[in-house]
């Protein structure tokens, strides 16, 4: 169950920004096409510009040939006719391009606002997809929790002493603590550039992951913790992105979050970019160790 | 012209994009949702896609014709 709603949740976010990426390419692209047309109807309509010239010279010049007595104007007749048939034949393109552009620009408003109509539903479908896959975590935990059926409604303003229901596997010592619960006002991490490139958000997003799927199903079954150093190896995982270490990060006697009991909730003693991680993430708790 | 054609290039690669990231969904995907998110998003937006190839592609040959009509 715990693998279908870390697939879900996958799905979610990456269909999400495929929406907005098709999004902004589809708008792209009609945006280079009605570009590319003004530029070809400014460049027909200057040379129209200069075919019209080009008659009028040619006219001034049969009538000047023409006022002359005897004057043999043939070569000017022929070069006013020439002269008009290039003026419009630029005129019939300049025509057909003219209607050719205001039909696309029809269709391209006509395709904006459907595209407009499909991405908001869209966005109001993963948004819904993203509040049930919520909604299945919190009753997920309740279900497995130690408690008999602990409520997960945690308000905002609760204090310490407040825990998430138990997940199955999570090992003694450890509590899942509700994030509306942990004061990060003193937090020194505020954004994806606290982190060292060594282990960047998308690390730690995966290693909250990866505990949800991988490791406390594991530790449920009764598996030892080494098991994650040969599922690691079978895998080819290694550092940052392995179950062995997002075992020792997060439930580990030493390396686990840190929280300290406070007035006004807990305090953290340790494992604030985990936690920026996870509010990030919109996740709703985060397994800690409460120290005095 | 070459912008008109970096803007077929630049629609046939999102259609390429869209297709592949819901194939991949396709594969996490479970139940009825996915099936609504499909006939609801993801088989119109492939066909917007689709018009809109069509669209830029046929804006591309009128004015390249046109040009070449112009300068003959």
């Amino acid at each position: 169950m715990a693998g279908g709603v870390h697939a879900s949740r996958v799905a979610v976010r990456e269909l999400s920004d495929a929406l907005a990426d098709n999004d902004r390419r589809s708008a792209h692209a009609l945006e280079l096409s009605a570009r590319g047309a003004s530029r070809v109807v400014g460049q027909i309509t200057t040379e129209l510009r200069a075919r019209e010239l080009e008659v009028q010279r040619a006219r001034e010049a049969l009538e000047s040939c023409e006022r002359q007595e005897d004057a043999d104007c043939s070569r000017q007749r022929q070069r006013l006719f020439d002269a008009t048939v290039r003026r419009d034949t630029a005129k019939r393109i300049l025509h057909r391009v003219e209607e050719g552009r205001a039909a696309f620009a029809s269709t391209s408003r006509r395709l904006t606002t459907r595209r407009e109509e499909l991405v908001n539903a869209g966005r109001r479908m993963l948004t819904e997809q993203l509040r049930m896959i919520d909604d299945y975590s919190a009753t997920s935990m309740t279900l497995s929790g130690s408690g008999g059926g602990t409520t997960v409604g945690v308000a905002a303003s609760v204090g310490a002493g407040a825990s998430a229901p138990r997940p199955a596997g999570l090992p003694e010592g450890v509590e899942m603590i509700p994030l509306s619960a942990i004061d990060t006002s003193r937090s020194t991490v505020a954004s994806a550039a606290d982190f060292s490139p060594m282990y960047t958000p998308e690390d730690l997003d995966w290693a909250f992951d990866a505990l949800e799927q991988v490791v406390l199903p594991a530790l449920s079954e009764g598996q030892s913790p080494d098991v994650f150093r040969d599922r690691d190896a079978r895998a080819g995982l290694m550092g940052t992105r392995s179950y062995s270490m997002t075992y020792s990060q997060f439930l580990g006697q030493n390396d686990a979050i840190r929280l300290q009991a406070g007035p006004n909730g807990y305090t953290i003693a340790n494992g604030q970019h985990r936690i920026w991680v996870a509010q990030q993430g919109a996740r709703y708790a985060v397994p800690a160790r409460i120290v005095p | 012209m070459s912008k008109l054609a970096d803007a077929v290039e630049v629609t046939s690669t999102t259609s390429t994009l869209w297709r592949q990231k819901r194939s991949a969904t396709e594969r996490e995907w479970s139940d009825g949702r996915r099936v609504q998110f499909e006939e609801s998003i993801g088989r119109p937006l492939e066909q917007h896609n689709d018009e809109v190839i069509r669209v830029v592609a046929d804006l591309d040959d009128l004015l390249t014709t046109a040009m070449h009509d112009l300068n003959a």
